[in-house]
């Protein structure tokens, strides 16, 4: 395997078609391979449908339908996009780990949100890891990840809006607040969960070849530190950040 | 213009209570919808982008006219309103 410096990868933004050292190409299919198969599997695998689905179900009054398929929407191209990324990087969608789907890659979507409180945890503070990864590739050394990031990121900021007010309009009641703070003792975990494991080994090669900017556990504890005081303006209580977890 | 139809018969629409909400996904935090009636949306921070919160659900009658002129201005159609 021929290896390049990290300043060295750092400096170019690789294309398709262009030459690029093979230590490189390892991590930058990895990267990619994990983001098809949470995003751009969800096309063929069903989850998006059943999520749409389950949304659609879920939401309480015609408005809220239409935030909800307007989500759907968002998250069918998403999985579009990092298809298409996943091809152009060689990536077998027949693959029998891709056809598992996302949660073969991220456990939380091993699980489907079975209330509208759920629901609401899952885009707000869900879609909100969302925004910490695709943030990561704005400045990625790959073109095709750097320039789709920022539409995707972009959407993923109305979607965890959507999830803060949907769950701002269930705390206005003691009953909602009860049953936000149960649903959130099950998804924080979770939620804490995507973002990995903290001693990730392969984190450094990653920083190093600019396909990230910050560790795992760097990500995960700025997300800690942005989103609790939300959480408490919820009038809920944040958990033990590790309590539950399955990836320390 | 055509004058109404003579009426043999009347009927009355019933008037419902307006209500506006915001399609977040939709929407990209352009603001408009907070200058056009700041007593009925409040950009709220914390999202990362600022999002306009719903201060009234349902605005009074003098409201109207300005959440009317937010529908217009939201360049992205984000805010609903029942009634057009």
């Amino acid at each position: 395997m021929t290896t390049t410096t990290a300043t060295e990868s750092q400096r170019h933004i690789y294309e398709p078609g262009d030459e690029m050292p093979e230590e490189y190409f390892t991590l930058l299919k990895q990267v990619v391979m994990v983001q098809a198969g949470i995003e751009g599997t969800g096309l063929f695998t069903g989850y998006v449908q059943k999520l749409g689905q389950r949304m659609w179900e879920l939401a309480p009054s015609p408005g809220d339908k239409v935030r909800v398929m307007h989500y759907i929407a968002d998250e069918t191209r998403h999985g579009y996009i990092y298809y298409n990324l996943g091809l152009e990087v060689g990536i077998d969608f027949s693959d029998p780990k891709l056809s598992e789907g996302a949660g073969a890659f991220l456990d939380i979507f091993n699980y489907l949100p079975e209330t509208w409180v759920d629901l609401g945890w899952f885009n707000f503070l869900g879609d909100r890891v969302g925004v910490y990864q695709g943030s990561e590739w704005i400045d990625s050394t790959y073109g095709p990840m750097r320039r789709s990031a920022p539409g995707v990121v972009n959407d993923e900021y109305g979607h965890t809006a959507m999830g803060y007010f949907h769950l701002k309009a269930v705390c206005e009641t003691e009953q909602g607040r009860q049953e936000a703070q149960a649903a959130l003792f099950e998804w924080y975990p979770r939620v804490l969960d995507m973002f990995g494991k903290s001693e990730s080994k392969r984190d450094a090669a990653y920083i190093a070849h600019g396909l990230k900017q910050r560790t795992n556990e760097e990500l995960r504890q700025a997300f800690i530190a942005e989103t609790t005081p939300m959480i408490e303006r919820l009038g809920l209580q944040v958990p033990d950040p590790l309590a539950g977890r399955q990836f320390l | 213009m055509t004058e109404p139809a003579e009426l043999t018969s009347a009927a009355r629409i019933q008037r419902r209570p307006l209500t506006v909400e915001v399609n977040y996904p939709a929407c990209q935090s352009h603001g408009r919808c907070a200058v056009a009636a700041p007593d009925v949306f409040e950009m709220a921070e914390g999202f990362g982008k600022a999002y306009p919160e719903v201060l009234v659900q349902h605005p009074t009658a003098g409201q109207v006219p300005r959440v009317r002129r937010a529908v217009q201005l939201c360049p992205t159609k984000a805010v609903l309103l029942t009634d057009y």
